[in-house]
């Protein structure tokens, strides 16, 4: 026994990472494992809500299971397509307060927020001229239906700036027929550069650097320039690598979450209950 | 798949940056990538160096996550390209990053960094009144692994055995002699 003791001391010794002349001689498994789970590239955009909260000391690997259960439950009741921030989305949920008993909203996805069960997404259009956001829970039980109507991305990650824009980007026909992806194409990326109205703006987009605003800075008055200098500009944090990594996901927990996905769906699919398929990709498909 | 999800990096990290003393230029965020760019261009460059051991913990993640950025994604990705370029100012790190230090670490999981703590050391501040203020420093040593430099540690420290700590000295003198039994 005292043998075998001083053997997983050693064979610890050797894999510990505190020790560093030990450490870092194991070849890259994970990559072998991603390819083995056939991990989808584009996993943190189509499942914005399994990934880890942002926040490192508020992520709690208990809740985040229990979660995930949950939401793979919810999502073998509702078939969740995949849509990104820029798709047009229609969504339909019940109201008992409707005479119809049930409400339809097109929209264009601006914003898709927060981690887990409390996953939301933003819709905008425009009805009547005037500009309308909301805000859905995607495991709201009262949401019936959400259909893509045209799968696309746009130039940022976030899109709240069209709420400055002018009505005509974010004007959609509700009566417009789904437009199908074909499988196995890549995700179109919309290039549309949008005009902000005058300011004073809701923001100052000017600082975020997004991609997809046309030259916010000429067309204002110079009273709104002097006002509006560059005080704020801070472009050098995207270099702070850690940061990002910080915030990001990572590999090692998209192949988790897909190997459990993948295990559920399985499941279901062996006991007959069920063909619905969770994980998906218009990209990757074959 | 170049801008696919990267793996963890394994080395310690804590869960909010840490503020940096930065010395001469005004204390803000972008001091402080200043400051952990220089160390970082320091450390491809020498591969070996001895800096406050505040600073080395800090500056592991950077160097860190940029080798591994070589690694996982080569010179050709832009991202990549964007970051060598700020961190490694001097053009001749990059060429220095792609063909010497990413090879070493193809195909092998990270860390590809080591941190080494030293004795802390005292220095004298300066003489007021022929009195003398000192001041100690804790210093470590951050170094890119496999570099040309004799190890660190000799080869029995690293297995625990001239370990200073009496404890450990107990329990493998035990473990040896219940094995010779």
């Amino acid at each position: 026994m005292l043998r075998r003791s001083l053997g997983s001391l050693r064979s610890f010794s050797s894999k510990c990472k505190s020790e560093p002349q030990t450490a870092s001689k194991s070849s890259n498994t994970i990559r072998k494992e991603a390819n083995l789970v056939g991990h989808i590239a584009a996993f943190p955009e189509i499942y914005p809500d399994f990934l880890q909260s942002p926040v490192w000391n508020r992520r709690n690997a208990l809740k985040e299971e229990l979660e995930r259960r949950d939401m793979l439950e919810r999502r073998m009741n509702i078939d969740i397509p995949e849509f990104y921030v820029g798709s047009i989305v229609a969504v339909t949920s019940s109201d008992s307060n409707l005479g119809a008993k049930e409400h339809r909203f097109v929209g264009i996805c601006i914003r898709r927020e927060k981690e887990g069960l409390h996953h939301q997404f933003t819709l905008r259009n425009t009805i009547e001229g005037i500009g309308v956001e909301i805000m859905y829970d995607l495991y709201n039980p009262t949401i019936k239906k959400i259909e893509t109507l045209k799968l696309e991305k746009r130039l940022d990650s976030d899109l709240s700036y069209l709420i400055d824009a002018l009505p005509e980007y974010s004007t959609f026909d509700f009566h417009m027929e789904p437009l199908a992806h074909p499988a196995g194409t890549p995700i179109p990326i919309n290039e549309t550069k949008v005009k902000l109205k005058p300011a004073p703006w809701t923001r100052r987009w000017e600082i975020f650097g997004c991609a997809g605003i046309e030259d916010s800075w000429s067309g204002a008055t110079p009273w709104f320039k002097r006002k509006l200098q560059k005080t704020k500009v801070n472009d050098y944090e995207k270099y702070d690598l850690v940061a990002a990594y910080r915030e990001g996901s990572t590999l090692e927990h998209e192949v988790a979450v897909q190997k459990q996905i993948q295990k559920f769906e399985n499941e279901r699919h062996a006991a007959g209950l069920t063909r619905r398929r969770i994980l998906r990709s218009a990209a990757a498909a074959k | 798949m170049s801008s696919a999800t990267l793996p963890r990096i394994g080395v310690t990290i804590g869960h909010v940056a840490q503020k940096l003393k930065t010395g001469g230029i005004e204390p803000s965020r972008r001091a402080r990538l200043e400051v952990l760019r220089r160390i970082v261009t320091r450390c491809v460059r020498e591969e070996r160096v001895e800096l406050k051991w505040n600073r080395a913990v800090e500056a592991r993640p950077y160097l860190e996550r940029l080798i591994q950025l070589g690694v996982e994604r080569g010179p050709l990705d832009e991202y990549t390209a964007e970051m060598m370029e700020w961190w490694l100012p001097e053009r001749d790190l990059i060429v220095k990053m792609h063909e010497v230090i990413v090879p070493r670490f193809a195909e092998i999981q990270s860390p590809y960094t080591s941190l080494y703590r030293l004795p802390p050391k005292r220095l004298q501040q300066f003489i007021q009144n022929k009195r003398e203020f000192w001041k100690r420093y804790d210093i470590g040593i951050l170094e890119i692994d496999k570099n040309p430099f004799p190890p660190v540690l000799s080869e029995n420290s690293a297995k625990n055995e001239e370990s200073p700590n009496l404890l450990n000295l107990l329990l493998t003198d035990a473990l040896k002699n219940n094995l010779e039994k």
